[in-house]
């Protein structure tokens, strides 16, 4: 039984909230960054707090709608994007500060705050949320929180979750939850349902305020782009200096990520010299950090696991060492790749190297390959692409089929399918290398009890098994 | 041939500048300190001419408190040969910088000196010229292209209608705008090497300079902090408030 619910209806009776269907503003809202989707969202949904988010979910649970609660939209995975004629739930107006607290360090806001502008306000008060990616200027809190992002200072400061110290949701039954969103630093009261939100791809609940962790500013930064000519030099180097100095970002890059940025940005070239692998590095100086990382690297020069390297002199330059970094994903856009997000125990990296390299080389596939990320907590980004851009459809045949040798070998390693990214509807065919049936059963049955009647975000990381297929479609 | 090349520390360009609560000056604690961009350019010319051969030895100058010795080690990991570093917690104006490099020039001759138009922090843009002009030497500032020859050099200056070329006899003094180049990183092996570079201290109390102060600052404030936009609903608003409020239409 289908029941069209018009938009009309829907601005009706959820006035004042603002709703829109033009065609192409729900086409961008109905997909993250990838694209390979065909769209269908029924409808956008802008509230502006709390309780209309609440008046959005129980019209939804009436009238057995779906829904995804949407943020910034720079997700990889497909999380956001809406196959099923959902409701678009987007946070782009719930975006305010509510208050800050300086003796406790806390931040409440709105989720749809964009993670620079938090960024930017916290700095003005003198204190620092560590939480930073390339996306920064376009994803919203809410999104940050929902996939656990990571990002570029994990090796200093953990994931996202480290710094959640409380939420406010709607649960997908339509009520009103109040998690820990004073802050406490100590609430031992039973099981802690914040920590179950956070990285739950907006499949248990919609938050609608967050409380964040804040802590003071780092010590100024000092930033090193290194070359080496393999990647045992990389770790080489990785545990040396790991030993010595406080590491606030520790990422690598290789010779083909770089081409990339070249082709694309006005930077100039790093080294005269080219090197198979690039790591950035950058640390909290202290008095004597300096003279330490430069006896280190005396060592790293003579005994061979250091090539050359480039030390920055001012934020200009560390801008720009990071643009090598950070323009990577975005350099190979237009190649339309096939993006892994991987999380590898670290020192198993180089041989997992060597185990998926020849895979794309052979005759078979010829694809290209681009390694980069966050070495320093063992994520690596790894995007394959063809040389010559065409035929996407049989492109993306091969990776699928590629895939199953390589999560082979991500789980011989004892590795993760999802570091960072999260599994949304891109990785949900794989999610079984990295998790067990029981526990993907028990993530359903939670899933249930948060979310009985299966609305938010649905077939994002795993199908329900008693979805059924006759729920109501907005047009 | 010698170069001279000047390099003052200022606060780094990137860096968000704030002013202390008593509005006497700007607040330099814990601020990323680093080389006046103008002055690495000016480093970054006298490596590349010397690269070229044109040059044979780049004496990298700068006047300052003891922590100005990070500056000169970044020139001369760029690849000046040695430095010096006029000591003094002074804050300096531009007439009196010039007189002591003034006192720098005349022991050490060089054929050629080179600065940064201005810099960053006080923007005076002055230097170069007190300096040509205490010495009685040609000067091309606001260099955008140098070609150096025999006895000569010749400087295209950004002036404010195009580009100027400017012919100037040997010894001269040339300062440098953006245009000229763009400054190499500073590698690591080069930091090491510059490690072993000298760099000789003389105090300026020593110097036997009579320097008179000519400015003092009387407060320092922020610009006016710009209003937040507002959202208006209708065109008839928009118009409302161009005309009523902004006055830009009649």
């Amino acid at each position: 039984m289908t029941i069209s619910i018009t938009t009309e209806f829907i601005r009706k009776t959820l006035y004042p909230i603002e709703v829109i269907d033009t065609p192409d503003i729900l086409k961008q809202y109905a997909h993250d960054t990838l694209s390979c989707y065909d769209t269908n969202a029924a409808a956008i949904l802008f509230p502006e707090n709390t309780e209309q988010v609440q008046n959005i979910v129980q019209f939804a649970k009436k009238h057995h709608l779906k829904l995804i609660p949407s943020g910034g939209r720079t997700g990889m995975t497909g999380g956001a994007t809406a196959i099923q004629h959902e409701l678009i739930i987007s946070m782009d107006k719930m975006n305010h500060i509510l208050s800050i607290n300086k003796t406790e360090r806390l931040i409440t806001c709105q989720p749809g705050v964009i993670l620079q502008t938090l960024h930017e306000y916290v700095e003005l008060h003198r204190l620092f949320y560590p939480i930073t990616l390339a996306a920064k200027g376009s994803c919203q809190i809410g999104g940050t929180i929902a996939t656990n992002a990571g990002g570029v200072h994990v090796v200093k400061y953990g994931n996202t979750r480290q710094w959640v110290a409380g939420l406010k949701i709607i649960t997908g039954n339509g009520d009103y939850l109040d998690l820990n969103s004073r802050g406490l630093m100590k609430n031992n009261t039973g099981y802690a349902l914040h920590e179950l939100i956070i990285g739950s791809e907006g499949t248990l609940g919609i938050i609608t305020e967050v409380t964040l962790r804040l802590t003071q500013l780092p010590k100024k930064p000092m930033t090193l782009l290194l070359s080496h000519d393999s990647l045992h030099h990389v770790m080489t180097c990785f545990n040396t200096t790991k030993q010595s100095i406080t590491l606030l970002a520790f990422e690598f890059f290789d010779q083909s990520s770089l081409n990339q940025v070249m082709q694309h940005q006005t930077l100039q070239q790093p080294f005269q010299n080219e090197a198979p692998f690039y790591t950035l590095i950058e640390w909290e100086a202290t008095p004597d950090s300096e003279e330490l990382v430069f006896q280190l690297l005396e060592k790293g020069l003579s005994e061979g696991w250091v090539s050359d390297g480039v030390f920055s002199q001012n934020e200009t330059q560390r801008e720009q060492f990071w643009q090598y970094r950070e323009h990577i994903s975005e350099a190979l856009r237009q190649d339309q790749p096939y993006k892994y997000d991987l999380s590898i125990p670290i020192a198993s990296i180089p041989d997992f190297y060597e185990q998926v390299m020849p895979l794309f080389q052979q005759d078979s596939m010829r694809l290209q390959s681009a390694w980069f990320g966050h070495i320093g907590d063992g994520n690596i980004h790894l995007n394959v692409f063809q040389s010559t851009p065409n035929m996407q459809t049989e492109f993306y045949a091969k990776c699928e089929k590629l895939n199953q040798t390589l999560f082979a070998y991500v789980k011989k390693y004892g590795g993760s399918i999802s570091a960072e990214h999260g599994i949304g509807l891109l990785k949900k065919p794989y999610l079984s290398f990295s998790r067990s049936a029981s526990e993907v059963k028990l993530m359903q049955q939670i899933k249930t009890i948060f979310d009985p009647y299966h609305l938010l975000n649905p077939g994002k990381i795993f199908d329900m098994p008693s979805d059924d297929h006759h729920q109501n479609s907005a047009v | 041939m010698k170069a001279l090349v000047t390099v003052k520390r200022v606060i780094d360009y990137n860096v968000k500048v704030r002013i202390k609560p008593d509005g006497s000056d700007v607040d330099l604690t814990h601020v990323k300190m680093a080389m006046n961009p103008f002055c690495e350019i000016a480093i970054e010319e006298a490596v590349r001419l010397k690269e070229k051969g044109v040059i044979s030895e780049i004496i990298v100058v700068s006047i300052g408190a003891q922590v100005v010795q990070e500056q000169l080690r970044a020139a001369l990991a760029m690849g000046a040969d040695r430095g010096i570093l006029i000591q003094t917690d002074q804050t300096l104006g531009s007439f009196s910088t010039a007189k002591i490099l003034k006192t720098v020039v005349e022991s050490e001759n060089p054929n050629l000196i080179i600065m940064g138009k201005q810099s960053i922090d006080s923007d005076n843009n002055q230097t170069g010229q007190m300096l040509a002009a205490l010495l009685g030497w040609g000067q091309g500032t606001f260099a955008s292209e140098l070609t150096v020859h025999a006895d000569t050099i010749s400087v295209t200056r950004e002036v404010d209608g195009g580009l100027s070329t400017v012919e100037l006899n040997l010894p001269a003094l040339v300062t440098v705008d953006l245009r000229l180049n763009t400054p190499r990183y500073v590698s690591v092996p080069n930091i090491m090497k510059a490690k072993r570079k000298t760099i000789d201290i003389t105090a300026l109390e020593t110097l036997n300079l009579s320097l008179v102060e000519n400015n003092e600052i009387l407060s320092v404030e922020s610009p006016p902090t710009r209003q937040a936009g507002i959202q208006v609903k209708t065109v008839d608003e928009l118009l409302d408030k161009l005309k009523n409020e902004a006055k830009v239409l009649s």
